[in-house]
């Protein structure tokens, strides 16, 4: 699945947002790659550092945040063949990380899409839903025609403010995609105002919007939580469907270890803005290596088995400051097998039974089958990804 | 001793009443309970006298409560689940029916003696951020309502909010911080507390871990059943979770649109479940760990509890729908047609959508036969039928429709499509002493 058709390779990326109270490292020197066609997910609790993760990826990190060391090798031949700093290019990759700010915007909304975890907070009220879903179509069409956004278009606004920026084509086209999504009676419902959708309805709104320009890499934040199961269940449907049709790249970002067991290939485990374990979602889900995966797991109440007792994981999860940040494994205080080795150094990440599709970072998990596997990249724990990171080399 | 009774079954037979060796007692008592909400009527509807809409959030529910047990209450939002746990306290007026505790009538003891019904039943709340005022200490928010109550010297109450602090795995030393301090389990610990202060029977906890993260979510459970033993509490869970209704309750309510569909043993409700609605619910969760399941989806749609469907409220989205009386047909076929039906039926289709449709499809909109062809492939409806009869009015009804004659369409499919389901209420079936399914379905196999 990964290997040579990966769409994304992510090498020690790291976010920070500085505050008051000092220095948050967010996301703390993560590696992952993302297949071409694969759902990938990040699974962790509220303030683990998944959604800042996915939001570097889109490129939407604002003050005081910044992304502050990685890479971002994306595969596309065609921006490859545009840039001319080699040192951006390798193949068919090309680092997003070292173009300029201007060609990554121009990624953002069309070869990457976003959807998030409130649909009624990301659409305008007072704006129709088929509007809003046109304009993006529309801002796509106009960009793929080389129009920008001058002083002229702006004064002719201001003269003319109710000229219609949306055309018609662009209007058939939203219509078009709320039907791709499942909603009945697209016509009349792209006339509605979001309020008048429910919740499932405005979500999948939003995923036709995220489409609007084909992407090739889509991020789902949180894209059921807050929905019922029967809601949910045909929103997770749908992005099946996508990802089997479009043969899109998904990374799904949730806390809902079920909504992973049925979305996604492969499972990201992240806690503290590092990421714990990394393998197929099989072997993450009924195998899991690191202590923390299995907290997690036994903590959840069983749909299916009563008897089974849960256990939940004592203390709470870690402030991100920097200074408050321990040298060694950030689990360590509510881990149960945490010994003084675990809060010495970070720990190490290594292959789980000699399977390099299963890294896990801890002292006490995984095995070191003879491979170099860790990548010196900054001081912190690094779960590299199914790729031996020897850098990008030779595609 | 609240295990009891989802040990007990399983074998759907023993009555939910075998609560150790004494006989059990009520404490909730809950007969027809309607609450319905009114809109505001503007200055046409007072000068024309026109009749208000109304919202029928809680539409004829009754259960009852043992002590010690703990009642589950489950259904997708909008159901009333939230609605009838805030009537049952007396927050909202009900619009007609009975709640009564210990066997006296809550809302006439409300009227007269408001204090004395509140030291029998707390709520403790979804958000604990919002329900905890920002400008007092724990000690101040979890002394309050002794303070309301007039319960005891200062000390005496201090004392107490030091014990209840301890309880709920808070230290004493947290007690001078504000709830800005905590973190999100750490204020629902507080809002659990609070509500034990007063030492209540009853415990209303109206989804106490939505808004938690899992690790955190699975101290507050077990917590929570910890302090049903020390404090001999009843509970009234209301939740989405069915994981937390699995894990937490004994008995377990199954809520639509207003009304209670399936009620019963939280075993039985789980494993033998009745009720195609319940069935859909517990199929939708995405299973931990399992990777071979073929999901069901069923439609997402859930009518406005302002007009309800007549007969089974949940026939416009049931699988297992009955079909009409004489006709034979397989229930995938049935179930095309039905949905052809409520589509024409409530205006979804009608021959100008159809025109529109088939206009983006670019299929000419004179060519009744691609018309045709599309409606069918667009229900998954076959070309023809194993029933004649049916295939006869269908056929009428699809060639007047694509002929644009909405009007003669719906009346083809109204008038000769009639589940029973939409036609009549169903009844209780007791499938068990104390497993009750509202379905036509169990009603009549169980004839």
């Amino acid at each position: 699945m990964a290997g040579t058709a990966d769409l994304l390779r992510i090498r020690g990326l790291s976010t920070q947002f500085v505050t008051e109270e000092g220095q948050i490292n967010a996301v703390n020197d993560i590696s992952l790659t993302i297949g071409q066609g694969e759902i990938v997910s990040i699974v962790g609790e509220s303030g683990s550092g998944k959604s800042v993760t996915g939001r570097s990826l889109m490129d939407l990190i604002e003050p005081p945040g910044t992304i502050v060391a990685g890479e971002i090798w994306y595969r596309s031949s065609e921006l490859a063949a545009t840039v001319d700093d080699e040192t951006a290019v390798d193949g068919e990759y090309v680092d997003l990380r070292a173009l300029p700010p201007a060609v990554r915007q121009s990624l953002r909304g069309t070869a990457f899409s976003i959807i998030f975890q409130d649909p009624g907070s990301s659409f305008n009220s007072s704006l129709t839903v088929g509007r809003q879903i046109a304009e993006a179509v529309e801002a796509n069409r106009r960009i793929k025609a080389g129009q920008s956004y001058g002083t002229l278009d702006l004064l002719r606004d201001i003269v003319t403010p109710n000229r219609s920026f949306v055309s018609e084509e662009s209007y058939d086209r939203a219509v078009e995609l709320l039907e791709r999504v499942d909603i009945p009676d697209p016509a009349n419902r792209a006339e509605e105002y979001p309020h008048q959708f429910s919740g499932g309805m405005l979500q999948r709104a939003m995923i036709a919007q995220a489409l609007a320009a084909d992407p090739t890499f889509l991020v789902a934040d949180e894209p059921t939580t807050g929905l019922d199961v029967t809601i949910q269940s045909g929103i997770m449907g749908l992005l099946e469907e996508l990802q089997r049709d479009l043969d899109m790249s998904i990374l799904l970002i949730t806390h809902n270890l079920g909504v992973v067991s049925r979305l996604a290939d492969r499972t990201a485990v992240m806690y503290a803005g590092e990421l714990f374990e990394v393998g197929p979602t099989e072997k993450v889900l009924n195998e899991p290596a690191n202590p923390y995966t299995k907290g997690l797991l036994n903590s959840l109440p069983d749909v299916t088995d009563p008897s089974a007792q849960i256990e939940p994981i004592t203390g709470n999860v870690p402030s991100l400051l920097d200074h408050e940040m321990p040298v060694g494994c950030s689990f360590a205080d509510r881990c149960p097998a945490a010994t003084d080795d675990c809060r010495s150094a970070p720990p190490p990440v290594r292959p789980v039974n000699g399977d390099a599709t299963h890294r896990v970072a801890c002292v006490h998990a995984g095995s070191d089958g003879g491979e170099h596997l860790t990548e010196p990249v900054g001081s912190g724990p690094t779960v590299t990804d199914i790729e031996v990171p020897t850098g990008v080399s030779n595609e | 001793m609240s295990n009891d009774l989802s040990l007990s079954d399983g074998s759907v037979g023993e009555p939910a009443s075998s609560v150790g060796s004494e006989p059990p007692t009520e404490l909730l008592r809950v007969s027809g309970l309607q609450k319905h909400y009114l809109d505001t009527p503007g200055l046409l509807d007072r000068l024309f006298d026109t009749d208000t809409e109304r919202v029928r959030a809680v539409d004829g529910v009754s259960f009852s409560i043992d002590r010690g047990e703990t009642l589950g209450v489950v259904g997708e939002s909008g159901c009333g689940k939230s609605t009838l746990a805030r009537t049952l306290l007396g927050l909202h007026e009900p619009t007609a029916g009975r709640v009564e505790l210990v066997g006296r009538d809550v809302h006439e003891w409300i009227q007269t003696n408001r204090k004395g019904f509140t030291r029998q039943a707390q709520f403790v709340f979804q958000d604990p951020s919002s329900c905890l005022d920002p400008r007092l200490t724990l000690r101040e928010i979890i002394r309050e309502p002794l303070e309301i109550h007039d319960i005891g010297a200062i000390d005496h109450q201090n004392a107490i909010v030091e014990e209840l602090v301890k309880k709920v795995g808070l230290s004493v030393d947290q007690l001078d911080r504000y709830p800005g301090e905590l973190s999100g389990g750490q204020r629902q610990r507080v809002g659990i507390a609070r509500a034990l202060g007063l030492d209540p029977q009853l415990l209303i906890l109206d989804e106490p871990t939505s808004a938690l993260d899992v690790s955190v979510q699975a101290q507050i459970l077990n917590l929570l059943k910890e302090i049903q033993v020390e404090f001999d509490l009843t509970f009234l869970l209301i939740s989405h979770d069915l994981s937390v209704i699995r894990y937490l309750c004994d008995r377990v309510a199954v809520m639509y649109l207003g009304e209670v569909v399936e009620i019963g043993p939280t075993e039985a409700v789980f494993e033998q479940t009745r009720h195609p609605y319940t069935q859909a619910l517990l199929e939708s969760v995405p299973q931990v760990g399992a990777f071979d399941i073929e999901y069901e989806e069923i439609d997402p749609d859930i009518p406005s509890p302002r007009n309800p469907p007549a007969g089974c409220r949940f026939h416009t989205r049931c699988p297992d729908v009955i079909p009409p009386a004489g006709y034979d047909l397989p229930q995938q076929q049935w179930l095309s047609i039905f949905e052809y039906k409520l589509d024409i039926q409530s205006g979804r289709l009608t021959a100008e959508k159809l025109a529109d449709m088939a206009e983006r499809n670019a299929l000419n909109v004179d060519d009744e036969k691609a018309l045709t062809t599309f409606l069918r492939a667009s229900y998954g409806i076959p070309d023809s039928l194993r029933d004649p009869t049916a295939q006869s009015h269908l056929d009428d009804s699809l060639h007047a429709l694509v002929a644009g004659e909405t009007d003669t369409a719906r009346e083809c499919v109204v008038e000769h499509f009639v589940s029973p389901c939409e036609s009549e209420t169903p009844a209780v079936t007791a499938i068990a002493p104390t497993h009750e399914v509202h379905c036509h379905l169990v009603e009549r196999s169980t004839e």
